[in-house]
């Protein structure tokens, strides 16, 4: 640094210091408020201002980047708060103070995102009473629940300590197994039996993991957040599909939980046996390293024995292990007490009898594998033992070997099926579904249809054969896929749900033909789940991983579950080198299907019927997918709609209330309009779906005065619906004039939630349009907020041009361009927007913004013979 | 006392991992994982917890201990007593701030927010980098910066208001 620079930091006295050095120090200083000032700022639109906002944008990045201590809240309900104790998935735990009875508590405050929902707080309550009256050592006791500021809190024992999943990752990195066995022995039976009492009440915890027991630093264990599952159930579907949370609990359940069914004591009997068996050897009984392998291996694999990842392990504990671990809840433990007191035994150095099932019995298991879902691989064996039945019913009538033969024909046609590579397409509808590409229809493999057809011709009493081909070449849900086809995902996944049922109750057969059935009722509905009027992308995935085990060779299941690892995955870079490794063979068909569903996911420019939802994914890795996409496809598809507009089912609801919003003075036709769009969105539309959001556009239209949005059971709407309605009211740019009446009621909403997702978006655009004095400073905040989004350039561009700065807009519209992917379609978004300004400036600024129009304009006619090679 | 030094350490891990990262500096990441140093530094605060002595200061202490923990390596590594930039240029790792309880969207937006900040601090002059430094991420008081770099508490804060508007130029806010 020179000299001359040094003077001017050195005092508050010397040249150059100036008034807005000072008033930021004084922020700094904490004699004003940062927010306070920043409100302030809104309406100024002098140089200073924007200084001063700037200094304040950076140090709110700075400060996000270590961790705001802003965060803290200094009081929750009756609690002082002291410090942080840890941060998860479902929300913060503080150290607390209560006051009047003068002792320290942890204070577990649920995620936003987890409170806005009111069933939730009703299951909150409701499961928050049933532990608060759960008194036993080996769980800690909730104090006190309750609701402060709109978010859930309770209060629990603070326990001084670390919770076992960390006691567990410690060890591994010193390479120490966390616990010996015997200790770990008499440790668990407090936690067993505690489990024991809860499930005598019929309490469930469904969560039992590491995470969730407390290591007391004289080493007791202590479970918490007991039954929290259950009443969040129904959240952290949606919340996990950002944080790619699924896998973390799936490691620790059971197969029935990994299957959604019904769990009992036993399941979560399996998942303390998981956590012995992690806290005893560092590792996992059961491993896989995409959600789709770990599934398989829950529901098929065999648990790693003790023996074979520590030394000489006790052989009563690993006879408890594995008991433990029994994939049917009928071989496990029944009752936490029993478990307890073997391992009390064990710890005690008393001998332990387990009850093991008979050898024919565990051989029999081992060799249907799981009865609940057989692979069909498994289900060829099946079969074999199956036709065995049959055959002493057709011996009788006929020659012994004809039978044979007729049977060993069927199993050989199961095996073709299973390895069968299907058609990279897949099913066309379901492609349709999501991305609006029309492919080809795919007729089923005219080899194997013929098999079938011959195997029932040789043996016309046997319904297997007819049954087999019927399962083959029919879709088991004609009225679903029709659905899925118009992207009415909310319909199809109702429809579906009731044949998956229906399918699974006749499976117990174990019969091929309802394997296939299902496995295209799992693959549709992922697809269901997938689209913009449901979208669940956890459940998707699930249902994608069950779909590729049955049919292991069906290229249309395992391509969307490879777009969904790619969208939830950590390492972008190194999930997209490793798929591409897989690709490098891949027939050309193959990569244009992931091109479309990669394309459609990334959703800069949608796709003209595109039904996908939305992931809310960062501007770079949407872009880094575009690109991927572009390269897959080789060129740019065919019909995309400009960025932000509406597609698919999405685009049918925003037409409507285009026409309302034509013809807001014809009250009642805006009337009718709105309960036409209302039964839409009731019938086909899932009520978590983002695309409730065009209800209350229309709630919006119909009564432009009012300030409550509510849902259609009356109650007030969440913040991030009342956001999706705003974002959606935007696409249908209303005029400038209605713009502005709205605009104070879309800053209640700001100003009540400024760390909304996507919030700094929606205002930057609401305040443009508007010609708001803000916009400045909120395309300010967005730019800073949108990580090298285009339309965060565009946005400022917009708002340039037309206050004349038209040389500033020029590099805006530079970064529009070089920030894009389809650099020619950013051209002429450029022009658009210079268009638009024409008509707004003074006529000595028309001139220089024609002048800036036509600078790019000179662009197109190079960009043209450029586009068409796409690479 | 009832601090833990495993919870004080979680408490302060981000501050700890970027005091780590912006300390350390291209080259020296290149050789070393920011995550192990922070691994170091949990390592030394559990079995040094003895000698603080009062847990309302573990989070300085923490960040002395990271700071400590930094100039070692990188006398021993580059033979050199503290960075310097001239001496350097940014080479892209590819950093694993790998951190169980938060998902990948927020992992890789704290990592593209501490490589984006890292690069914009390149770019400001030693004065301006070591307030933003001192005052906003290792979070000393400003007598402390002060004597550090030999200033008036009021004149650090203007540097400090200065450098953040350099900062905001450089992060393009």
């Amino acid at each position: 640094m020179s000299d001359a620079t040094r003077q001017n930091d050195e005092g508050p006295f010397e040249d150059g210091v100036d008034a807005t050095d000072h008033r930021m120090a004084e922020v700094l200083r904490g004699s004003s408020s940062g927010a306070d000032l920043r409100k302030q700022l809104q309406d100024d639109t002098t140089a200073a201002a924007s200084d001063l906002l700037a200094r304040l944008n950076a140090l709110d990045f700075v400060q996000q980047v270590v961790g705001a201590p802003t965060d803290v809240p200094s009081r929750i309900g009756t609690y002082r708060i002291k410090g942080v104790l840890g941060r998860g998935g479902m929300g913060t735990v503080y150290l607390g103070w209560q006051d009047e009875l003068e002792r320290e508590v942890a204070v577990k405050v649920l995620a936003p995102a987890f409170s806005s929902d009111p069933t939730m707080r009703k299951r909150f309550r409701a499961e928050a009473r049933a532990t608060a009256a759960l008194h036993h050592r080996h769980i800690v006791p909730i104090y006190d629940y309750g609701e402060a500021a709109g978010v859930l809190f309770f209060a629990m024992e603070r326990v001084d300590g670390m919770s076992l999943d960390k006691h567990i990752a410690a060890a591994r990195r010193v390479d120490k197994v966390p616990l010996e066995p015997l200790d770990a022995a008499r440790r668990f039976a407090g936690v067993a039996d505690a489990l024991g009492l809860a499930h005598r009440r019929r309490l469930l915890h469904r969560d039992v993991k590491p995470g969730n027991i407390l290591v007391a630093q004289d080493g007791t264990l202590a479970l918490t957040d007991f039954g929290l599952a259950k009443a969040l159930d129904h959240a952290s579907m949606r919340l996990t599909s950002k944080g790619g949370g699924f896998l973390g609990t799936l490691h620790y359940s059971s197969p029935e939980q990994a299957l959604g069914r019904e769990l009992t004591p036993a399941s979560d009997l399996y998942s303390l046996g998981v956590t012995i068996y992690e806290a005893l050897t560092g590792e996992l009984p059961l491993a896989g390293k995409t959600t789709e392998a770990l599934l398989q291996s829950i529901l098929h694999g065999t648990p790693r024995r003790l023996r074979d990842a520590i030394q000489k392990p006790p052989r009563d504990l690993e006879a408890v292990v594995d008991k433990l671990l029994m994939r049917e809840p009928g071989d496990r433990y029944q009752d936490g007490e029993d478990l307890a007191r073997d391992l009390q035994r064990i710890a005690d150095g008393e001998p332990v009898h387990i009850r093991r099932l008979p050898m024919h019995v565990r051989v029999w298991r081992r060799m249907r594998k799981n009865p609940v879902l057989s692979g069909a691989i498994a289900a060829a064996v099946v079969l074999l033992l199956l036709t065995m039945v049959l055959l002493t019913v057709l011996r009788r009538e006929r020659g012994q070997g004809l039978v044979f033969r007729h049977q060993e024909h069927l199993v050989t046609i199961a095996k073709a099926i299973a390895t069968e590579r299907g058609a990279p397409g897949g099913p066309p509808a379901l492609l349709l579904a999501l991305t609006g590409v029309e492919a080809p229809p795919m007729p089923a493999n005219p080899e194997i249809v013929q098999e079938l057809q011959r195997a029932a011709a040789e043996q016309p009493d046997d319904e297997m054969a007819p049954k087999m081909l019927q399962a083959f070449v029919d879709d088991p849900a004609t009225q679903a896929t029709a659905f899925l086809a118009a992207g009415r995902g909310y319909e199809a996944l109702r429809e579906l749900d009731r044949a998956i049922a229906a399918a699974e109750s006749a499976r117990q057969s174990g019969e091929l033909a309802i394997e296939l059935q299902l496995h295209r009722l799992y693959l549709a509905r992922a697809v269901a789940n997938l689209t913009a009027a449901v979208g669940r992308p956890n459940e998707a995935t699930r249902d994608l991983a069950l779909a590729s085990y049955l049919r292991p060779g069906a290229t249309f299941a395992t391509s969307l579950l490879d777009v969904l690892n790619l969208v939830q995955s950590s390492d972008f870079t190194k999930e997209i080198a490793g798929l591409e490794r897989d690709l490098a063979a891949a027939a050309p068909e193959r990569l244009r299907v992931l091109g479309a569903l990669l394309w459609a996911v990334a959703g800069l420019r949608p796709l003209e019927r595109a039904n996908l939802m939305d992931f809310a994914l960062p501007f770079p890795r949407r872009h880094a997918m575009h690109a991927l996409a572009l390269r897959w496809l080789g060129e740019e598809p065919a019909n995309c709609r400009r960025s932000g507009q509406p597609t698919g089912l999405s685009a049918i609801l925003a037409a409507s209330c285009r026409e309302a919003l034509a013809r807001l003075h014809e009250p009642e036709s805006v009337k009718v309009l709105a309960q036409n769009t209302t039964e839409v969105i009731e019938s086909a539309v899932h009520p978590e779906s983002p695309l409730q959001g065009w209800r209350f556009v229309m709630q919006m239209l119909l009564q432009p005065g009012r300030t409550v949005l509510v849902d259609r059971d009356q109650r007030p709407v969440a913040p991030e619906m009342q956001l999706a309605a705003w974002d959606d009211l935007l696409r249908l740019s209303p005029p400038r004039t209605t713009l502005e009446l709205w605009l104070p009621r879309f800053e209640e909403l700001r100003l009540a939630n400024p760390a909304l997702p996507g919030i700094a978006r929606v205002a930057a655009w609401m305040h443009v349009q508007a010609h708001s004095p803000n916009a400045a400073g909120l395309v300010q905040a967005w730019l800073v907020d949108a990580e090298g989004d285009p339309e965060a350039w565009l946005c400022r561009l917009r708002l340039r041009l037309r206050s004349g700065q038209i040389d500033d807009a020029r590099d805006d519209a530079v970064m529009v361009v070089q920030q894009s992917v389809a650099t020619r379609a950013a051209v002429q978004e450029v022009l658009r927007c210079c268009q638009e300004a024409q008509a707004e400036v003074v006529a000595d600024k028309s001139d220089e913004v024609r002048q800036l129009a036509q600078r790019f304009e000179g662009m197109l006619p190079v960009l043209g013979q450029a586009a068409g090679g796409g690479r | 006392m009832s601090l833990s030094p495993e919870i004080a350490f979680e408490q302060h891990r981000e501050r700890l991992l970027s005091v780590i990262y912006l300390r350390m500096g291209p080259n020296l990441r290149v050789r070393m994982d920011p995550e192990d140093v922070l691994q170091e530094v949990a390592i030394e605060a559990v079995n040094s917890w003895k000698t603080l002595s009062d847990e309302h200061n573990a989070g300085a202490w923490l960040v002395t201990l990271a700071r400590r923990k930094v100039a070692r390596i990188l006398r021993d590594q580059l033979g050199v007593a503290a960075r310097d930039p001239r001496r350097e240029h940014a080479i892209k790792t590819d950093l694993p701030l790998a951190d169980r309880r938060s998902g990948p969207v927020t992992h890789a937006d704290r990592k593209d927010r501490l490589e984006l900040l890292e690069q914009a601090m390149e770019r400001l002059s030693e004065d301006h980098r070591e307030v933003i430094l001192g005052m906003k991420i290792e979070g000393l008081s400003a007598k402390e910066v002060g004597e550090r770099m030999n200033r008036s508490e009021n004149a650090v804060h203007l540097l400090l208001s200065r450098a953040l508007k350099r900062l905001a130029e450089e992060l393009k806010l």
